[in-house]
């Protein structure tokens, strides 16, 4: 919200460092689940998006249309369609109050409040460490309020940094709100902030001052989940998303398919060039024999020979135990079976599911094209 | 971003009224406004009582259009409005569906706006009378007229600020104040006299087009300017200081930086009070009222736009380019390595008929490989000449990027650099591509040692002149490819599996728009979307009449017959003598040994086949090579070109997909030493059953390569030149351009005489064309002793956008060169030729839709309001839907009427002689596309003089 004045005397700009800071925590801490409270037009989250750890994000803001602005960069990009994340991903805009509890805001690795609460009305404000800490209790907790020591240094400036700031903490202020807090919720704080001042000016802090909240007692267990749902929820989403992922068996299937598919395609070429060079024992040795001298050359791992390609007829037989054998193969599916399930429907398999079937085309036909 | 940048917010309910919910208790103000709004013919008594002293200078006009209108036989009448008593008429109709029950209550509340003329009806010949009186009465006329670059009688009339308006349109942004105008805003009276583009020849016929009607449910938009006192330069900063008075403008704005529109009226003017975050100094806000424009005024159309492509996001479509996607549904073709994503154009035109959602079925097709899979792709096939191998499968090729949503052209493959190269990011700060990537999206690069591709946007320059966007780098790794894989067209298999997935027939496209409207239908999301601008979608797409025109007569030597219902005339063409053939007797014959047999059974066959078509072949000159090199065939040729002087024809037979081979003999044959050329591939002629019917298509072919004569249609036009431009752009060579020409150089429209002109980016197109033009006349003059005293000139190639530039621009320059010859004043017409629309045309046959036969023609309601056009469907359709062509007529002296332009352009795409049946365009369009692709793609240098009246390019 303040970005046009700060972007004045920092850079990069000071919105852009906060943004960074948050991201770094996340990268070192890589937590799962992430809500960052007051997030405006979803710049962070946009940002956040990004961090292949978290799987889920959420945000909250008491105002549907700042969030509803530049919605659409929270959409899956088209390529996420065809690049799909390990991990999935799920990003939920609440419409809310930080001073009303919602069961959707439990279990958060990662709380953030990033120039939020100088927004805050009294009443409000002094709710929101028993949501936050009291309720919410997320492992992490980071706090970005104005600096009120640093206000000298910036030009022109007369009463806040903003109009709509409630009030702007000095760094005793904002240490003492946050240790207060720390301790009546078993949490421990460490102060830090953005935005150097020019040299020299050492003595007024950072523009920004960060606490960072870390939960030191382990929160009383948690509550049962009935208990959770008749806390009912007060907040109201207006937006979700869904990110397309491995975890979707749907796209399991496309991947593992595509890759199987690949492999297949070109294992036959290969054989079928070697077959070329040897041109007149090919029908006459390969009839159900599974391996022989020149099926192994074309392959690059023969363990065991059962699991080599072999022709048959006018097709080709690739195991799955040799598909498996590709390392891209067994990260995807984990298991031969799992393979072979995920397979059974999307190619042909050959009468005992073992292997894959793919005809061989007439390629002197095709080889003699225009 | 959006230059229009509309926050449109707020609940539905708000659109509803915004006379009742406006928060101004501008009733008063509205009575005094209202008669601007509502038109412009009114009568002078009750008008005059009404108006402020300001406002004088509009009686008058006032006044004049209205004895006009009487003196065009108007009276006043009220139609059907429910206050009959005091209604005068009115020129306009400004109150749509559903807005009369408000009005009324305006009435009754308002006194004095009783006697304010009302609103009925939408005649379009009150429209015209009242546009014809406006061009009489005012004195603003020329300019208006010229401004908006049609007809003389205009659009209507210019806004009292005069030009300013328009202006600030073409240049958005903060700049300089625009004279605001004191009195307050008139309504804009954007209809016109409406073109004759209607013919009447040939059969009615029901057709349906993929346009929906939107139903504007708002009675107007207001257009206002804004004036930031002092001036603020920050487009963002201006945005920010209007939205904060949300409470005055309401939720629903669209905002450039200086105009606004708002679906409600506010007070007259608004002064606002806003404080600058920087240095919190006092800044006013001014909101102007400049115009009352209709709901469906062209200047609405860019944030309607914007409206329809949030209602797509709501139904999470995608959009890549300018179309919308549904990755989500994505059909995986495993063997081919790509995807293609279901999807739809769509985007808000007003046509002849009003505001429509144009929506076409659309298709993407991603590849599952990364650039850089291709990459390595291609080293495993090609390690020798890999980096000449990636230029060439790669450039010109369109990517997506893994981690926005934009779309790329490869102009260039930078070698020298690699992820680990930084560059400078726009706060001045260098970084490496590989932190960068991990930085700002987590992504970690896997490949280190990739090159990097280059993109060049087209350059805009700053103020000072320096450049401000130069080349865009972007990682192999993190680039997919779209588009169709250039070893795919060639596999015919392949594609029959893709265009099963993308050529729908006409059923499919109905259920597939139905099924879009009947998701905007369903997500209140969209509605309310759609409803803030008071914008309804129609159910279905439209239905409408169309013609069929009627079917002409073919010529040959000797017989006629009119063409059969498929269009086709392969037969009759087969068998009967030919208009002009000419015997081929010095003749070579070129092949390699493993082909003689074929070539022996070929030059046989041709003779053979030679009789019916009326062509006498003698034998060929054998030339046997002793290989299949490039070299050999070149340099027997040439000698073979040496030792024989006259000779007519070189026929040469190879083997395989031989791209290097095939230019080298064209540009041999072509440019060097001038003799049309036939290159056989030996696979064409392999198959003994079928070569009895391809040697046919050859002879023919070399019949017209060596200045014979095919066919002709009657075309009663006497004295007459028809020319054919296209354009070919060179995707590799720096976007270099060439333009093909040909012109009909006698009576009958079966000679041509053809020119080619290479020109570079940014180099003027006049100059070679006028060169064109002259030696063509020249060349016309030569042949019949006279010139042309009608020419005809179908110009492909020219997107709508640069359809002005022509009328405007181009034209006039090429009708200079008529000075060239003595007291020479030819009339001329040029229609513009569009092969790439989103329009297309179903036949309605017992509910159905089919695919319209050829000659089918629509010309009106869906065409252009701004010029004579018409959609015509020529050729026959075998697979997908019919999509016809748009032809836009931008000057006409010859005063061909509707009727004659739509049977002339369809009785040419008859004309293409390498095909015995209907093409999608003129023939002559067709030959010079066919020139300009064989100079651009193959030659790459203009062809020898000495073939400019041989079809040697077919």
């Amino acid at each position: 919200e303040i970005k046009d004045m700060e972007a004045v005397s920092f850079t990069p700009p000071l919105y852009k460092q906060r943004y960074n800071f948050v991201a770094d925590v996340v990268n070192t801490y890589q937590p799962k689940k992430v809500v960052d409270m007051g997030c405006a037009d979803c710049t962070l989250l946009w940002k956040l998006k990004f961090c292949n750890c978290i799987e889920v994000l959420a945000g909250l803001d008491i105002d549907a249309d700042t969030m509803k602005e530049k919605i659409h960069r929270l959409s899956p990009l088209p390529c996420d369609y065809v690049w799909l994340r390990k991990q999935p991903l799920t990003i939920t805009l609440y419409q809310g109050s930080v001073a009303e509890k919602d069961a959707s805001m439990l279990d958060f690795d990662l709380v953030t409040c990033i120039e939020l609460i100088e927004h805050l009305e009294l009443p409000v404000l002094e709710k929101f460490p028993e949501v936050v800490f009291g309720y919410m209790a997320p492992t992490m907790v980071i706090i970005s309020t104005p600096n009120a020591d640093f206000n000298p240094l910036l030009p022109g400036l007369t009463r806040f940094r903003h109009p709509d700031h409630k009030f702007e903490w000095s760094r005793a202020e904002f240490q003492k709100w946050a240790q207060d807090a720390a301790c009546q919720y078993g949490y421990t704080v460490e102060f830090t902030g953005v935005g150097n001042g020019p040299p020299g000016t050492e003595n007024k802090g950072f523009c920004t001052q960060i606490g960072v909240f870390i939960r030191s007692s382990h929160k009383n267990g948690g509550m049962v989940t009935t208990e959770r749902d008749e806390l009912g929820h007060s907040y109201k989403i207006v937006f979700q998303a869904v990110y397309p992922s491995l975890q979707d068996k749907k796209y399991l299937q496309i991947a593992v398919t595509n890759e199987v598919i690949y492999r297949v395609e070109a294992i036959k070429r290969s054989l079928l060039s070697s077959d070329d060079a040897e041109e007149g024992d090919k029908t006459a040795s390969k009839h159900g024999q599974p391996s022989d001298g020149h099926v192994e050359a074309s392959c690059t791992v023969s363990e065991e020979s059962s699991a080599e390609p072999y022709i048959h007829g006018n097709s080709i037989y690739v195991p799955l135990a040799k598909l498996f054998s590709f390392s891209n193969l067994q990260k995807l599916c984990g298991s031969l079976d799992e393979l072979q399930q995920l397979l059974s429907g999307k190619v042909t398999l050959s009468s005992d599911s073992s292997a894959v079937v793919s005809r061989i085309r007439n390629y002197v036909s095709e080889s003699f094209n225009l | 971003m959006d230059p229009t940048r509309p926050s449109f917010r707020g609940a539905f309910a708000q659109r509803l009224g915004p006379r009742l919910q406006s928060p101004f208790p501008g009733e008063e103000a509205r009575g005094r406004t209202l008669p601007f709004a509502r038109g412009r013919s009114f009568q002078p008594d009750d008008w005059s009582s009404q108006q402020d002293q300001s406002q004088q200078r509009e009686n008058t006009v006032a006044g004049l259009t209205c004895a006009m209108f009487r003196g065009l036989g108007f009276e006043p009448k009220a139609g059907d409005t429910p206050f009959k008593a005091h209604v005068p008429p009115l020129c306009r109709g400004f109150i749509g569906r559903g807005m009369f029950g408000d009005a009324q209550g305006d009435v009754k509340r308002d006194a004095p706006i009783q006697q304010a003329p009302s609103m009925v009806g939408d005649s379009g010949m009150q429209r015209a009378g009242a546009a014809r009186g406006l061009s009489g009465g005012r004195g603003e006329m020329a300019a208006s007229v010229a401004m908006l670059g049609r007809g003389s009688l205009g659009r209507g009339r210019a806004p009292p600020s005069s030009l300013s308006p328009p202006a600030l349109v073409a240049s958005r942004g903060p700049q300089p104040l625009p004279e605001i105008p004191a009195d307050i805003p008139t309504v804009e009276v954007q209809e016109k006299e409406p073109l004759e583009k209607q013919g009447s020849k040939g059969i009615r016929s029901q057709v349906a087009v993929n346009l929906i009607k939107i139903h504007c449910q708002n009675e107007a938009v207001y257009q206002y300017h804004v004036t930031f006192s002092p001036n603020i330069e920050c487009k963002s900063m201006r945005f920010g200081m209007l939205k904060e008075h949300k409470s005055v403008t309401g939720d629903v704005t669209a905002f450039d930086g200086s105009i606004l529109y708002l679906p409600v009226k506010l007070e007259k003017a608004v002064s606002l009070k806003c404080q600058r975050r920087t240095d919190g100094s006092e800044v006013n806000l001014q909101i102007q009222m400049t115009k009352i424009l209709e709901p469906n005024s062209d200047l609405c159309i860019p944030f309607y736009n914007v409206v329809f492509r949030r209602v797509m996001r709501i139904l999470e479509m995608k959009l890549v380019g300018r179309d919308f996607f549904d990755p989500a549904s994505a059909i995986v073709l495993h063997q081919h390595r790509l995807q293609i994503w279901p999807g739809y154009s769509a985007n808000i035109k007003r046509t002849d008929g009003g505001l429509f959602l144009i929506a076409d079925v659309s298709h993407k097709v991603i590849r599952n490989d990364s650039v850089l899979d291709v990459m390595h792709a291609i080293y495993q096939q090609s390690r020798q000449n890999f980096q000449d191998e990636c230029t060439k499968q790669l450039i010109g090729t369109i990517i997506i990027t893994r981690y926005n949503n934009r779309t790329y052209r490869i102009d260039d493959i930078d070698w020298n650099k690699s992820p680990r190269h930084s560059f400078t990011m726009a706060d001045g700060t260098e970084i490496t591509f590989l932190d960068y990537y991990s930085k700002n999206y987590g992504i970690t690069i896997k490949e280190m040692d990739q090159p990097l591709l280059i993109h060049r946007p087209k350059i805009k320059r700053g103020p000072e002149g320096q450049i401000l966007k130069g080349e865009i780098l972007l990682l192999p790794e993190l680039s997919f490819m779209t588009g169709i894989p250039e070893k795919m067209r060639k596999d015919f298999r392949a594609m029959k599996d893709l265009t099963q997935q993308i050529n729908l027939g006409p059923e499919q496209h109905r259920m597939t728009l139905n099924k879009l409207l009947q998701r905007i239908d369903k997500s209140e999301a969209s509605c309310t979307e759609l409803m803030r601008w008071g914008l309804v979608l129609d159910k279905e797409i439209i239905r409408t009449e169309g013609r069929i025109l009627p079917v002409e007569k073919v010529s040959l030597n000797n017989v006629s017959f009119m063409v059969s219902s498929d269009v086709n005339w392969s037969r009759e063409v087969t068998r009967d003598a030919s208009i002009h053939a000419v015997p081929l007797n010095h003749w070579a014959l070129f092949y390699t040994k493993r082909c003689a047999d074929q070539a022996r059974e070929l030059a046989t066959t041709l003779m053979r086949v030679a009789g019916p078509i009326g062509m006498k072949v003698n034998q060929p000159a054998w030339v046997e090579l002793k290989d299949d090199r490039t070299e050999t065939y070149v340099r027997n040729i040439k000698s073979q070109c040496g030792a024989e002087g006259r000779l007519q024809m070189v026929v040469c037979i190879i083997v395989g997909d031989r791209d290097d081979l095939y230019s080298a003999i064209k540009k041999l044959c072509c440019v060097q030493f001038p003799i049309p050329s036939q290159v056989i591939n030996a696979r064409t002629i392999s198959q003994s059953a079928k070569l009895k019917s391809i040697a046919q298509k050859i002879l023919l072919q070399i019949n017209c390569k060596i200045g014979g004569e095919l066919w002709r249609v009657d075309i009663p036009l006497r004295s007459l030149m028809i020319i054919g431009m296209d354009v070919y752009h060179d995707p590799s060579r720096g976007m270099r351009s060439v333009l093909g020409f040909t012109a009909s150089i006698n009576s009958t429209l079966t000679k041509w005489y053809s020119r080619v002109v290479f020109q570079m980016p940014n180099q003027e197109i006049m100059d070679s064309l006028k060169l064109c033009l002259v030696s063509s006349l020249q060349k016309f003059h030569e042949v019949n002793h006279f010139l042309p005293e009608k020419i005809i000139v179908y110009r492909d190639g020219v997107s709508d956008g640069q359809l002005k530039t022509v009328a405007d621009y181009e034209i006039p320059q090429l009708q200079k060169c008529f000075t060239t010859f003595e007291n020479y004043h030819p009339k001329m017409v040029v229609i513009v030729v569009q092969k790439r629309i989103s329009t297309n045309i179903y036949s309605v046959s017992g509910g159905r839709f089919e695919t319209p036969p050829p000659g089918t023609v629509i010309d009106h309601t869906v065409t252009n309001r701004g010029w004579v056009d018409f959609f015509l469907l020529a050729h026959h359709v075998r697979q997908g839907c019919g999509i016809p062509t748009h032809y836009v007529c931008v000057l006409n002296t010859a005063n061909l009427s509707p009727d004659h332009m739509q049977r002339l352009t369809y009785k040419l795409c008859h004309m293409y002689w390498n095909w015995p049946g209907t093409i999608r365009v003129p023939a002559p369009c067709k030959y010079a596309h066919r020139l300009a692709f064989l100079s651009g793609q193959t030659l790459h240098h203009e062809p020898h003089r000495a073939l400019c009246e041989f079809l040697f390019f077919l």
